[in-house]
């Protein structure tokens, strides 16, 4: 009401004008970052000027002003295990009930009653973290683990299967967890670097991955708890290159980093001795 | 107020507004140089790839990361950031020539930079990060991850091994690793 | 208002101060963006652009 006229048009005025350099900026940016710029440094690329403003608008991989390199390689993954949907959905339907009953006929045998080995040459499911248990299982079955007495075992099994026995494995889970972790608390070094990690050596943590729920990858199994003479010669196994189907060498480099002694001493950790 | 100070107000926002855009322009002029007479662009290459079958194609291949120089004589270095390392830890690279660092990532966002070096770039799951250089220093260069990863993110680093061009030599497959140390 | 919040200055003297403070506010931004300016464009020229191309 007490608005002037005069003061309204001015505002107008005003407004149309910020307007006009806002939009003039967004303008030239646009014509200047993904045309002229483009254009003008595709000769350095050795691309047409077209394909200079598509890699630049993002249609299509590169950048403009460099050569894009080319892909000369054939795939060798060391697992065939993908983190689909359809793979976690496959795990987290599976009903452990068949697979108490497979767990019984074919894995007690060596691996104990409700997984817990009474063996040092077999190491403990129990309470094993379902992913890694199919992570496993499903490796041995591809060959990309390889185990006299496992492969044969888990080639039998179904993909189902796989997820039902993983998921018997892993309903122990729980109970576990309400146990609380199983660590040595004497050996402070290896506690250290057990919980810390080593930024000296660029050795993370095994924490970091191996407890239970940390939201490393998902394959990782839990140590805690696990027998030492496995945790050791698995060590052993990735440092030595007779195991190998940890993706992307995730474990091959740590342990290719510790010392045997680590080693040993890492494994009673876990075993909850030191 | 007096119309006198009002116009003196309007008069010195006015220089204020002048005074900004002037700013902005020697920026944006600056970053034009750069751009046509360098070749400098932001590293901000849209390239589509399944987080979940990284390990499973063909470039992210175990086998095929590291340094490799391709058929066209292009140097290329392939690195996969995952949960909590680079892989290879070390990537030798020649110093003084053209050189084009490809990333992805198979778990989660991890980021890297190459200390004294305008290498700086984050590695989002799903994408490849690309990034074209001409590195100067020879020497080891430090690539720590600069985007929190998990619990592991303090101890994942990687190692650019600069070599002098003259050292650089790639074998009959055209690839190069570091040697031991 | 009490005299004590002129700090002993009579209006006419701060008026007088008035007109001089909107310069002084001038130059301080000025200098301040000015030196901002001059920061950056250093930080581009003589680290970003030797260090090479990227992108």
């Amino acid at each position: 009401m007490t608005e002037q006229p005069t003061g309204g048009r001015e505002r107008d005025r005003w407004g149309f004008a910020a307007a006009m350099v806002v939009a003039g900026v967004l303008l030239f940016s646009v014509v200047m970052g993904l045309i002229v710029l483009p254009v003008l440094q595709a000769p350095n690329a050795g691309i047409d000027p077209w394909t200079a403003i598509c890699r630049a608008v993002g249609l299509k991989a590169g950048s403009p002003a460099q050569p894009q390199p080319p892909v000369s390689a054939t795939a060798a993954p060391v697992s065939q295990v993908r983190w689909t949907p359809a793979t976690l959905k496959i795990l987290a339907a599976a009903d452990p009930r068949p697979g108490a009953a497979l767990a019984q006929a074919v894995c007690s045998a060596c691996h104990g009653e409700a997984g817990l080995s009474p063996s040092t040459d077999f190491p403990h499911l129990s309470g094993q973290s379902g992913a890694a248990i199919y992570k496993q299982l499903s490796d041995f079955r591809s060959g990309a683990r390889f185990n006299a007495q496992m492969t044969p075992v888990a080639k039998k099994l179904t993909d189902e299967q796989l997820a039902q026995i993983a998921a018997y494995y892993g309903s122990f889970s729980r109970r576990a967890a309400a146990l609380g972790p199983r660590y040595g608390i004497g050996d402070a070094a290896i506690s250290r670097l057990a919980n810390r990690g080593d930024p000296a050596r660029a050795l993370p943590p095994c924490e970091s991955c191996h407890a239970r729920g940390v939201g490393g990858p998902p394959e990782a199994p839990v140590l805690s708890g696990q027998q030492r003479e496995y945790l050791y010669r698995q060590l052993r196994a990735f440092a030595g290159g007779q195991r190998g189907n940890d993706v992307y060498r995730r474990m091959r480099d740590v342990s290719s980093h510790l010392s045997d002694d680590e080693m040993h001493r890492l494994a009673e950790f876990y075993q909850g001795l030191s | 107020m007096s119309e006198a100070d009002e116009r003196a107000i309007v008069r010195s926002e006015i220089r204020w507004a002048v005074v900004a855009i002037a700013a902005v322009s020697v920026i944006m002029l600056a970053v034009i140089f750069a751009a046509i007479a360098m070749h400098i662009n932001p590293p901000s290459n849209v390239e589509r790839i399944n987080p979940q079958d990284l390990h499973l194609s063909a470039e992210f291949t175990e086998a095929n990361l590291g340094t490799k120089v391709e058929a066209n004589g292009q140097i290329t270095a392939r690195i996969v950031a995952t949960q909590f390392a680079f892989v290879p830890r070390c990537v030798v690279l020649p110093a003084d020539r053209p050189v084009t660092l490809r990333f992805s990532s198979p778990d989660v966002i991890h980021g890297l930079l190459v200390s004294g070096t305008n290498v700086n770039t984050m590695v989002v799951p799903g994408y490849v990060s690309q990034v074209h250089t001409v590195l100067r220093k020879t020497g080891d260069l430090l690539m720590p991850c600069h985007e929190y990863c998990g619990l592991g993110h303090s101890e994942m680093s990687g190692t650019i091994r600069v070599v002098p061009s003259a050292q650089f030599r790639p074998g009959p497959d055209g690839r190069v690793a570091c040697a031991a140390k | 208002m009490h005299e004590d919040d002129h700090d002993g200055l009579t209006p006419a003297q701060i008026a007088e101060a008035m007109k001089a403070t909107p310069r002084g506010a001038l130059a301080l931004a000025g200098i301040t963006t000015g030196l901002l300016m001059a920061a950056w464009l250093a930080m581009y020229f003589l680290v970003f652009l030797p260090r090479g191309s990227v992108g």
